[in-house]
C-alpha cells in the first residue's frame, strides 16, 4: 500500500500522485497496482445551452407594457382621447407576438410560429387601416401582400426543414420567391390604383432572379463547388 | 395530508424546504446531491433498469417533473419509465430537459456502481438513502439474491403508503414561535475557479472504530468531532490569509428531523445547524472549538429549537402575502432571501448521513455507500460523510483548483492519530 511521504494519507495502490498534495508516488513495478479504471468513470456529463423561455416572455412582455401604457397615459392627459397612441400600442402588441411567438410551445414548431407571425402582421395592418383616415387599402392592397409573404416565407422553411431543399437549391428557390413576391406586389399596387395589370419593375426583378436561380441550380449538381462554397462561408 | 394513496395522485405540492430549490436553480446551482451503492459484482443495466421501475412505483414522489403553477411549482406525476444513464466523473451538474426528460432524479451506473442523483427539492439526504437502498435492493431480488424488507428497505411488492409523501413540517413547527434568520455574512474558502462543470471529488475512507474512539476521548460525538475538526482547518485556512479583518467561520450542519418527529416521509424533512467561531475574539485551539460545537449543538439541536427554526420557514410560506403573490415574482423574493440568509452565512456544508443499516443479506453484496454534495460556487468546498460497516466515507466536492481544505483535513486526522486512505476523481 502506497502512502504520501508528505501527507502521511494511504493512496490508491494504481496512484501516481497524492491527490492532496501532487507530491509523485515511487513504487517498484512489483508493489504498484493494476490500474483500476472501474472505480472513475471516464465519460463526463457536458453542458446544454439552455434558454430561459419564461424569463424571455417575461422581460419581452414588461417591455412592451411599459411605452404602451405610458403613450396611452400622455395620449389621454394630451386631451385628444385615444388617437395616436392606438398606433403605438396595436404596433407594440404586434412585436410582442413576433418576439414571443417562437418560444410559446414546448417543441419549437416553425411552421406554427410563423403563421402566428403572419397573422400578427394582418392583424398590425388590419387596425392600421380601421384607425388611418383613409380607409380600404387593406383588401385589396395589404392582405394579398403580405399574406403572399407569409405563404412564400412558409414554403421555403417547410422545405428546407424537411430537406427537400439543400444547400444552393435554398438560394435558388428564395431567389424565385423573390421574383414572385415582387410580381405579386407590383400586381397588386396596380389593380388598387389604376385597376390595370402591367407589370414593369417587377419583369426586372424576375428577369434578374430567374437566371441567377438557374446558375444555383446548376451549380447544386456540381459537389466541389458546393463544398468550396461552404467553405468559405464555414456552413 | 392527503389521505389519498400517493400512488393514484397526479401532482404533488412541494414541501416547505423543497419551495427554495427551484427558484434558486441556475446553471452554477443545480441543486443536486448523490448518493452511491458500490456492489461486489458488476452492475447488469437491464436488471437495474427493472428494479427502477418497480422502485418508483413503490416510492412515487420520486417519479415527478417539476411544473410552474400562477403561485408555486408544483411535482406533476410521470407515468413514463426513467432510463438509467451511464455514471460520469463530474457527477451532479444540472437536470437536462432532453437527457432526463424532466425527472427530477437520474439514476447511473458504472461498473459495481449503482448513483442516485436527486434534486433537493425532491427528497433529503435520509429519502434519498432510503430510496437508494429500496433500489439496491430490488436489484440484488433481480439477481436472485432475497432481501428482507428490513433496515430501511421498502418493499416494492406493497404498495406506496401515503404517510411515505407527506410533508411534515407544519405538523413539526406548531404553535412554536418562529425565529430570526439574520445572521453575519460568514469567511468563505477562495481559490482558483475550475472550469464550468467540473467537480473534484476527494474520498477519504477512515475506520469507525478509530474515530469513535477519538471522539470518546474528548466525551463528543462522531458529528459534533468531525464539525470541530473542520471549523479548526477552515480557520487555519482563514488565518494563513492574514486579512486585516477576519470573518466568523461557520459550517452548516443539516439535521434529520425524523428523530424528533414520528414522521415515515421520503421527502424533505431535515433543518440546519451552523456551529461557529468568530475569530475576531482571538485564537482558539482545537479543544476550544470543540467544547464550543459540543455545547452548540446540545443546545440547538432539541425539539424545541429546531421547531422554532422550522416554524420561521412555514410561517412564511403560509403568509398571505406571499401566498397571493404571483409565482415568478415570489421566485424573485426567495432569491434575494437565498441570497441574504443562504450560503452567504455559512462557511462550507458538512452532512453526516450517520451509519447505514441494511439487512445482513444485502450487507453481504454491498463494498461501499457514498454521499456526495453537489457543486457550490458560494462555498466552493462541501463535505458529505457516511458511515458504512466499519468505514467512515469522508466525500469533499470542490469547484476550485486547490485542494487546500481536503488536505488540511485529511493531514489533521492522521495527525490526530486516525488512519486516512484517500482518493480522487482528479485526472
Amino acid at each position: 500500500m502506497p502512502y504520501c511521504v508528505n501527507c502521511g494519507v494511504e493512496l490508491n495502490s494504481d496512484a501516481k500522485r497524492c491527490p492532496l498534495c501532487g507530491v509523485r508516488v515511487v513504487l517498484p513495478p512489483s508493489l504498484r497496482g493494476n490500474s483500476d479504471t472501474s472505480t472513475q468513470p471516464r465519460k463526463r456529463d457536458i453542458a446544454e445551452s439552455v434558454f430561459d423561455k419564461g424569463l424571455w416572455i417575461q422581460v419581452t412582455s414588461t417591455l412592451m407594457v411599459i411605452p404602451a401604457l405610458l403613450s396611452v397615459v400622455v395620449n389621454v392627459l394630451s386631451g385628444t382621447g385615444l388617437s395616436w397612441s392606438l398606433y403605438v400600442v396595436t404596433a407594440l402588441g404586434a412585436v410582442w407576438v413576433w418576439c414571443i411567438s417562437p418560444f410559446l410551445f414546448r417543441r419549437n414548431i416553425v411552421p406554427l410560429w410563423i403563421a402566428i407571425d403572419s397573422v400578427a402582421l394582418l392583424g398590425l395592418l388590419a387596425v392600421v387601416n380601421a384607425l388611418s383616415p383613409r380607409p380600404g387599402w387593406f383588401v385589396p392592397l395589404a392582405l394579398p401582400i403580405s399574406a403572399s409573404l407569409s405563404v412564400l416565407v412558409l414554403m421555403l422553411v417547410v422545405l428546407t426543414k424537411r430537406r427537400v431543399l439543400r444547400e444552393l437549391h435554398i438560394v435558388a428557390a428564395g431567389l424565385l420567391s423573390l421574383g414572385l413576391f415582387c410580381l405579386i406586389v407590383e400586381g397588386a399596387v396596380d389593380l388598387y390604383l389604376t385597376q390595370v395589370l402591367r407589370p414593369q419593375w417587377s419583369l426586372i426583378v424576375l428577369a434578374v432572379c430567374a437566371p441567377l436561380a438557374v446558375v444555383a441550380m446548376l451549380l447544386q449538381r456540381r459537389r466541389a463547388v458546393v463544398e468550396d462554397m461552404k467553405m468559405w462561408l464555414r456552413m | 395530508m392527503s389521505s389519498q394513496a400517493p400512488a393514484a395522485r397526479r401532482w404533488y405540492r412541494l414541501d416547505n424546504a423543497a419551495n427554495v430549490y427551484p427558484a434558486v436553480r441556475s446553471k452554477t446551482r443545480p441543486g443536486l446531491f448523490r448518493v452511491s451503492a458500490t456492489l461486489n459484482e458488476p452492475v447488469q443495466p437491464d436488471l437495474l433498469q427493472q428494479a427502477l421501475g418497480d422502485t418508483l412505483r413503490r416510492i412515487p414522489s420520486f417519479s415527478v417533473r417539476m411544473r410552474s403553477g400562477l403561485f408555486w411549482h408544483y411535482f406533476r406525476h410521470a407515468e413514463d419509465e426513467l432510463t438509467i444513464q451511464e455514471d460520469v466523473r463530474n457527477p451532479c451538474m444540472g437536470l437536462s430537459a432532453r437527457k432526463d426528460k424532466g425527472f427530477q432524479i437520474r439514476v447511473r451506473y458504472h461498473d459495481r456502481r449503482i448513483a442516485l442523483e436527486v434534486f433537493h427539492s425532491v427528497s433529503d439526504g435520509s429519502g434519498t438513502l432510503a430510496f437508494l437502498k429500496t433500489l439496491t435492493a430490488r436489484y440484488l431480488w433481480k439477481c436472485g439474491i432475497a432481501i428482507p424488507a428490513t433496515h430501511g428497505v421498502l418493499d416494492c411488492d406493497q404498495p406506496a403508503q401515503p404517510a411515505e409523501a407527506a410533508d411534515d413540517f407544519d405538523a413539526f413547527a406548531g404553535r412554536s414561535t418562529p425565529r430570526g434568520r439574520r445572521e453575519a455574512r460568514a469567511y468563505h474558502v477562495s481559490g482558483t475557479r475550475v472550469p464550468h462543470l467540473t467537480l473534484n471529488i476527494t474520498t477519504g475512507t477512515l475506520p469507525v472504530g478509530a474515530v469513535k474512539e477519538e471522539a470518546r476521548r474528548y466525551g463528543v460525538s462522531i458529528t459534533e468531532y468531525l464539525t470541530a475538526c473542520y471549523l479548526h482547518i477552515l480557520n487555519s485556512i482563514q488565518a494563513s490569509e492574514h486579512r486585516r479583518r477576519p470573518l466568523p467561520v461557520k459550517v452548516q450542519v443539516p439535521v434529520n428531523l425524523r428523530r424528533f418527529h414520528p414522521s415515515e416521509t421520503l421527502r424533505n424533512f431535515s433543518s440546519y445547524v451552523t456551529p461557529g467561531i468568530d475569530p475576531t475574539h482571538g485564537e482558539y485551539s482545537f479543544e476550544e472549538i470543540l467544547s464550543l460545537v459540543h455545547h452548540f449543538m446540545r443546545y440547538e439541536v432539541t425539539d424545541k429549537h429546531l421547531r422554532s427554526r422550522v416554524a420561521a420557514n412555514t410561517r412564511t410560506e403560509q403568509h398571505a402575502l406571499i401566498r397571493i403573490t404571483p409565482l415568478f415574482l415570489k421566485n424573485r423574493l426567495i432569491n434575494l432571501g437565498y441570497q441574504l440568509s443562504g450560503p452567504a452565512i455559512y462557511t462550507s456544508v458538512m452532512t453526516n448521513l450517520g451509519m447505514v443499516q441494511v439487512p445482513p443479506e444485502m450487507a453481504e453484496h454491498v463494498a461501499t455507500f457514498d454521499f456526495h454534495l453537489g457543486p457550490s460556487y458560494t462555498t466552493n468546498v462541501d463535505c458529505g460523510v457516511l458511515g458504512y460497516r466499519d468505514k467512515l466515507r469522508i466525500n469533499f466536492t470542490r469547484v476550485i483548483h486547490e485542494p487546500i481544505v481536503e488536505r488540511a483535513f485529511f493531514t489533521f486526522l492522521v495527525r490526530q492519530g486516525i488512519p486516512v486512505k484517500v482518493e480522487s476523481n482528479s485526472e
